[in-house]
């Protein structure tokens, strides 16, 4: 700005700034944090400004560096930008040419998260058909809890309101701080030496930083080889931890997870009153059949006049013994039919029969019956039997 | 952690429903019906008297001991 020249041109300042700030040795590398907004991805760069709550600083990224980011900036992410400060002379505008760019804090964290769940839902952790049932009836029902916590009270209180016959033990755990995740796997494996068929982690609400222990990956892995089904209630509806994902039931609350790890007892006396009913009802059902069976039986002829029954009886014998004795008769006199019959032939055979007829029989003194003249000799007796006697004669 | 002798309040409850439905549904000798009715009722009074007796002695639960072994 001498006397020759009262002025320089736009390009001479501009190109004279930007030989100053470029020539700030600490411009030529530095780290930025700051929040993305505006971004903007085109072929070869991408164009975002970073910001805080009072200043924004124009960036650009080209993109043989947006090649090796290992996530997706996107408006809203805290970052860490590394680069230079140059200036862009022709619109005099100085920007933070970015080589790297990683995401801050939270951000980092969840970045973290999300390759960790990928990787566990790769390996199948997280699969749905790796859920089991929950016990109906539970006996013994562990909770992995901070020691005398509002979570724990809750618990204990609706669990045996809901259902006093299950036996509670508590494994008290830190459940935040740098210190919780080697506490909770410790208490885990601690429940694991009990008889338990439920086990349950609770925790109330909190930052999601203040939930990170339930993020562990040894602890994740731990839970999705527990002998027992397992319920999460950590944190509240919108946290969702590594371990929810792998539990067999996820809750939101304490009250919640007490719910699903037991039976409504008010539910099972009801069911046991119903059950009583059904069976009077029944019962009372089945009895009044019996009872209608019987007096529809009792109502037969047979049971009305049971005396019909013998008349029956006699009347058969009655007539069986009718036929005996016509049987009988008609026998005898078949019989006496038949002797006559032999009497008659008997009497035509019989040899006096012949002296009717004026034949006679002679006989020697000894009985023997002469049937020739050489049969006697003179002076043997002789007795004639005639029809109506006997002449004794002397032979001559 | 009671050691089960006898059958379970599940099982119990489980065989409450099996006579109720056999009791309800089926065609039984009536004989057989009396029995499955006086068993279910014996039930219901074992089944009720035991969630009664546990209600009273509410308050059980204890606390793990803090060192693993």
């Amino acid at each position: 700005m001498d006397k020759e020249n009262p002025f320089v041109t736009v390009s001479q300042i501009n190109g004279y700034l930007k030989a100053v700030i470029e020539g700030i040795a600490d411009f030529k590398r530095l780290t930025v944090k700051g929040e993305i907004s505006n971004f903007k991805r085109y072929s070869n760069a991408a164009y975002f400004d970073l910001k805080d709550e009072k200043s924004v600083l124009p960036c650009v990224m080209w993109s043989d560096s947006l090649f090796y980011l290992g996530f997706d900036p996107k408006d809203g992410d805290e970052v860490l930008a590394t680069g230079s400060i140059q200036v862009y002379q022709p619109r005099g505008r100085y920007q933070l040419y970015v080589s790297e760019l990683s995401l801050f804090g939270q951000g980092a964290e969840l970045l973290r998260l999300e390759a960790l769940k990928k990787k566990l839902t790769a390996e199948g952790l997280f699969d749905e058909s790796r859920k089991r049932p929950l016990p109906e009836f539970p006996d013994t029902i562990g909770i992995i809890v901070g020691e005398g916590s509002a979570a724990e009270a809750d618990l204990i209180k609706n669990i045996q309101r809901r259902w006093p016959l299950v036996d509670i033990i508590i494994f008290p755990s830190l459940v935040q701080g740098a210190n919780a995740p080697k506490d909770l796997l410790r208490a885990y494996n601690l429940s694991h030496e009990y008889k338990l068929t439920t086990l349950i982690f609770a925790r109330g609400g909190g930052s999601s930083e203040d939930l990170g222990a339930f993020n562990d990956e040894a602890l994740v892995r731990a839970v999705a080889t527990s002998a027992v089904p397992t319920i999460s209630a950590v944190g509240h509806e919108v946290d969702f931890t590594l371990l929810d994902y792998v539990v067999d039931k996820r809750v939101s609350t304490p009250t919640a997870a007490a719910e699903a790890a037991t039976p409504d007892g008010e539910e099972i006396l009801q069911e046991l009153d119903d059950a009583d009913q059904s069976l009077d009802t029944a019962m009372e059902g089945i009895l009044l059949e019996a009872k209608n069976h019987l007096s529809d039986l009792a109502s037969r002829p047979f049971f009305k006049a049971p005396e019909s029954m013998y008349k029956q009886a006699e009347d058969a014998v009655g007539e069986l013994d009718r036929r005996i004795d016509l049987a009988y008769s008609n026998g005898l006199i078949r019989k006496k039919e038949e002797i006559t019959r032999y009497a008659e032939r008997l009497q035509g055979l019989n040899p006096y029969g012949v002296l009717k007829r004026g034949y006679s029989i002679t006989q020697k003194a000894d009985g023997t019956i002469i049937k020739s003249t050489k049969d006697v000799k003179v002076g043997d007796t002789l007795e004639s039997h005639l029809e109506d006697g006997i002449i004794t004669s002397k032979v001559q | 952690m009671a050691e089960k002798k006898e059958k379970s309040f599940e099982e119990k409850l489980a065989r409450l429903h099996e006579i109720v439905e056999k009791v309800e549904g089926e065609t039984l000798p009536l004989e057989e019906s009396m029995k499955l009715y006086e068993e279910g009722k014996l039930l219901v009074a074992d089944l009720n008297k035991t969630l009664e007796e546990a209600e009273k002695k509410i308050g059980k639960f204890q606390v793990a001991s803090k060192t693993s072994k």
